[in-house]
């Protein structure tokens, strides 16, 4: 296809204008999802043909604003300015112009080539308002179309306005947003200035630096501050400054706002009719119960136990499916492939590790689904609103509490979760305190552990505490990070609480197979490569006495006639069970263990304990069946009687090493796949080091003081 | 016009008009020693939190802030108080922004400008945040946040309030 023929649309509007079911409309299936590079925000991009020409989608984050005050409106802002997209259809929602139309003013101000598509026009139908959309038209000077992607309407004519105007079949509209001529002055003499400098006024529009910078925009003024155009600049800046202190007593940003919103609510003035007789929204309706200061905290707290409890309960029956696959995949390759290296590479390298991750898919796919709905039905706003204060006390944004509860399930989709977290600060404070919330891996280890050292009218209360204490570990660590690394960044809580609607089968199974892919395309690369590197440092090197040692030993068997052949293959597995034992404490994974021993020891923890903490960090599953194999058990679970003998016949061990032990595996870093997905969501290296450092520090105090504690009070 | 006493300015002397509550408050009122129609000096009120300070028959009573929020009192002056002590029903005007930074920034985009008219929908269960409605939109944030706009009351959300007699007052 004619390259020249390919529209580059983007997609601009606030949040809940329904912009993504409008672009899902758009391009239907083809789409794909990426990152905007350099920030986690996630960019979605798709393609239709209409009439003959490839129009690419860019569905620009919602915004209420050009300014850079979030990662989105950075995204935004430097996709339109930067990139000059050949049309830019602005999404808003029809019933509620005031607020959306601002945003339409400043794309007014970079004069991009403006499609309006008024959204959700078959409410403004339905509760009679009546809009003149020609004289909407002239005051805005862009191309305004009723939509609707209830009814499906509107899509088509969106489709033919882009084309049209690509082509030159209907005109550009422009029109600018003329201020008060005391500000238009200032304006104008800037204009003049920056048109001197003809590198920055090709590249930029000198109306929207000078607009910019009366509004004091950082990001702008970083732009001309090094141009030698600006020592002129700023001379006409400051005396508008000076002037608009001293003549009308206000400041140039909140005179240019207030003239934006003033023209704003004379344009509405002008050309929409409400009518009369509004009778109670359902949304007040929904929110007198929903929220309400009775019920609101109760509706709040079922809410929240329902997705966990789909999540994972409803995930465990396909979760089980995906392991049994695995499992039976392992088997089927064991049987086909020779002995060696190369079966045991895919069998327990790659199809373990792969496996250990995928399991994870039904838990992510209902948790964002669910999550979409709330999103989309305009619940999750109102769930911020009603736990914020609670969160709030320990720096904390209402929004952290869905990814925080999640954590206690796993902290995979936990971290996934925190998107939803706008401010850095606080989306970085939430990632590094998931860790703290015990995920359900965990569970088997305290189960073993507590259900070994203590009775088992105790193990309860233990098991309740270890949780316990991981939640208020996680709010101190909170409070402590946003008074240290974060001091003073707490993300404003100023949020809309948007109408209640029911949003689209497809947008919520769009955006739950979104997530799932993101999650998959992980999993495929980073994590196999991770899988086999652990399978190395757990077989590698290998002792060749010890191997001859066992292999002299299964010959010595063979040649014993005392044995029948059941007898024969029973001392057989236990000869294979304890040369595992002594190849993996001969191995890079066993030698750790040994390494960090003198770590451990003021913990109260020996090599063995120090080894299978090694392992769980690939994944907190293998923490018990490690202790199985240095054992020499074979493969056992946590209410193996067993290894709970042996590990109560270990004089080493007792009650204090047993919490010491569990406060361990609850603070550290959970499992591999775990830390991949945190590193994608934080961004930068450097969090990922210190997530890595602050639970392993966390955890080594801890476990520490609980060690000496418990040791002083149960001894 | 008719204003709550929590409203009132330091050193104002006003009349107690009614209450907007039940008999409960009404006796809560005359246990405390006041009564409708009683003349009092306001000479603490720390706006936020904690009880007000009166003088009546030169004698100081401390009145907790819910039971204050319902005595009604007559003003001529316009009521100007900052957004975090309005009740709910409320209906006020943007008078002024002190907000500064991120913060600042994001309630003009919002369209807290001044002159705009704010009716207050709710408050949280917890208490924190508020819910405004503005502009066909509700909007919520922190009272911490609510603490650096200055209002002016328009008009007074006396739910349920309607007459000046009451049943069960004599006379």
């Amino acid at each position: 296809m004619n390259k020249d023929r390919e529209i580059l649309v983007a997609l601009a509007g606030n949040p809940n204008s329904g912009k993504t079911s409008l672009f899902n409309k758009l391009v239907g299936a083809n789409q794909k999802v990426g990152n905007w590079s350099g920030v986690t925000v996630e960019k979605y991009e798709g393609a239709t043909s209409h009439k003959g020409f490839k129009i690419k989608v860019i569905d620009l984050p919602g915004t209420y604003s050009l300014t850079t005050y979030s990662p989105e409106e950075v995204v935004a802002r430097n996709f339109l300015v930067d990139e000059k997209p050949d049309v830019v259809v602005n999404v808003i929602d029809a019933t509620n112009l005031e607020r959306n139309l601002y945003l339409t003013t400043q794309l007014i101000d970079i004069q991009a080539n403006l499609i309006v598509a008024l959204n959700m026009y078959d409410e403004v139908e339905d509760q009679k308002i009546i809009i003149d959309h020609n004289q909407l038209e002239r005051l805005f000077g862009a191309h305004m179309i009723p939509t609707s992607t209830t009814k499906n309407s509107g899509i088509q004519s969106v489709l033919d306005h882009i084309v049209d105007l690509y082509t030159g079949a209907i005109d550009v509209k422009r029109n600018k947003l003329n201020f008060s001529a005391h500000l238009e002055y200032y304006i104008e003499k800037m204009v003049e200035i920056f048109l001197t400098d003809k590198e920055l006024s090709a590249k930029y529009l000198p109306r929207w630096l000078a607009i910019k910078l009366l509004v004091n925009d950082k990001a702008v003024y970083d732009l001309v501050r090094d141009r030698s155009v600006w020592t002129n600049v700023n001379k006409v800046l400051s005396e508008a400054v000076y002037k608009t202190g001293n003549e009308f007593n206000t400041d140039t940003e909140l005179m240019l706002k207030e003239e934006r919103h003033a023209f704003i609510r004379g344009a509405i003035k002008e050309t929409v009719r409400r009518s009369n007789n509004r009778k109670k929204s359902t949304t007040d309706l929904i929110d007198s119960i929903l929220i309400n200061r009775i019920t609101g905290l109760p509706i709040f707290a079922l809410f929240m136990w329902l997705i966990f409890q789909l999540t994972f309960s409803l995930g465990e029956a396909p979760m089980l499916w995906i392991e049994s696959a695995f499992n039976h995949l392992s088997i089927y390759m064991s049987s086909v492939l020779p002995d060696g290296m190369t079966k045991s590479i895919i069998v327990d390298g790659i199809i373990a590790g792969v496996g250990g991750v995928v399991v994870f898919l039904p838990n992510i796919m209902i948790l964002f689904l669910a999550l979409a709905f709330l999103e989309g039905t305009g619940y999750m706003a109102r769930a911020a609103f009603v736990i914020d204060k609670v969160m709030h006390k320990f720096g904390l944004h209402g929004k952290s509490f869905i990814p925080m509860i999640t954590g206690f399930g796993c902290s995979v989709p936990a971290f996934m979760a925190t998107r939803t977290l706008k401010n850095e600060s606080d989306r970085i404070t939430t990632l590094l305190i998931i860790p703290f919330m015990s995920c359900g891996a965990k569970f088997p280890v305290y189960v073993l552990i507590a259900g070994t050292f203590f009775e088992q009218s105790m193990a309860g209360n233990v098991l309740f505490g270890i949780y316990l204490f991981g939640v208020i570990i996680a709010l101190i660590s909170a409070k402590l990070l946003k008074s240290t690394f974060f001091k003073g960044e707490s993300e404003p809580f100023v949020m809309e609480l948007p109408p209640y609607r029911m949003p689209s089968v497809k947008t919520l199974l769009f955006q739950m197979w979104h997530k799932a892919a993101i999650y998959l395309r992980k999993a495929g690369t980073i994590i196999l490569f991770a899988a086999v590197l652990i399978w190395f440092a757990s077989n590698f090197p290998r002792s060749v006495d010890i191997e001859k040692y066992y292999e002299d030993q299964r010959l010595m068997l063979e040649l014993n006639s005392e044995y029948d052949n059941n007898k024969r293959n029973e001392l057989k597995e236990k000869l294979r069970v304890k040369e595992l034992a002594e190849q993996i404490e001969y191995s890079i994974v066993g030698r750790l263990g040994h390494l960090i021993e003198p770590l451990v020891s003021p913990l109260g923890l020996d090599w063995r304990l120090g080894i299978s903490l090694v392992t769980g960090i690939a994944a907190k599953e293998i923490v018990v069946s490690t202790m199985g194999t240095i054992y020499s058990l074979g493969d056992i679970d946590e209410n193996s009687a067993a290894l709970r003998e042996r590990l109560l016949a270990n004089p080493d061990y007792n009650q204090a090493v047993a919490l010491s032990f569990m406060v361990f595996v609850l603070l550290y870093i959970p499992c591999f796949a775990a830390s991949i997905v945190f590193h994608r969501e934080a961004g930068k290296w450097k969090w990922t080091f210190f997530y890595i450092f602050y639970t392993v520090a966390v955890a080594w105090l801890m476990s520490f003081i609980v060690y000496r504690i418990s040791l002083f009070l149960l001894m | 016009m008719i204003s709550r006493l929590t409203y009132c300015e330091e050193g104002f002397s006003v009349v107690i008009k009614d209450l907007n509550a039940g008999i409960g408050a009404l006796q809560n009122l005359n246990n405390l020693g006041l009564n409708i129609g009683d003349t009092i000096k306001l000479l603490e009120n720390s706006r936020q939190e904690g009880p007000l300070s009166v003088e009546f028959n030169s004698r100081e009573i401390r009145i907790g802030r819910e039971l204050a929020g319902k005595i009604l009192i007559e003003t001529e002056s316009p009521v100007i108080v900052t957004l975090d002590q309005v009740k709910v029903g409320d209906i006020v005007e943007v008078t002024k922004m002190n907000s500064a930074g991120d913060i600042r920034y994001r309630l003009l985009d919002m369209g807290l400008v001044r002159g705009v008219k704010l009716k207050v929908i709710r408050f949280a269960p917890l208490g924190d945040p508020i819910e405004v409605k503005i502009n066909e939109f509700m909007l919520s944030l922190r009272l911490e946040e609510a603490r650096s706009i200055e209002v002016k009351i328009l008009e007074f959300g006396l739910n349920g309030y309607r007459s000046k007699k009451r049943w069960w007052t004599k006379g």
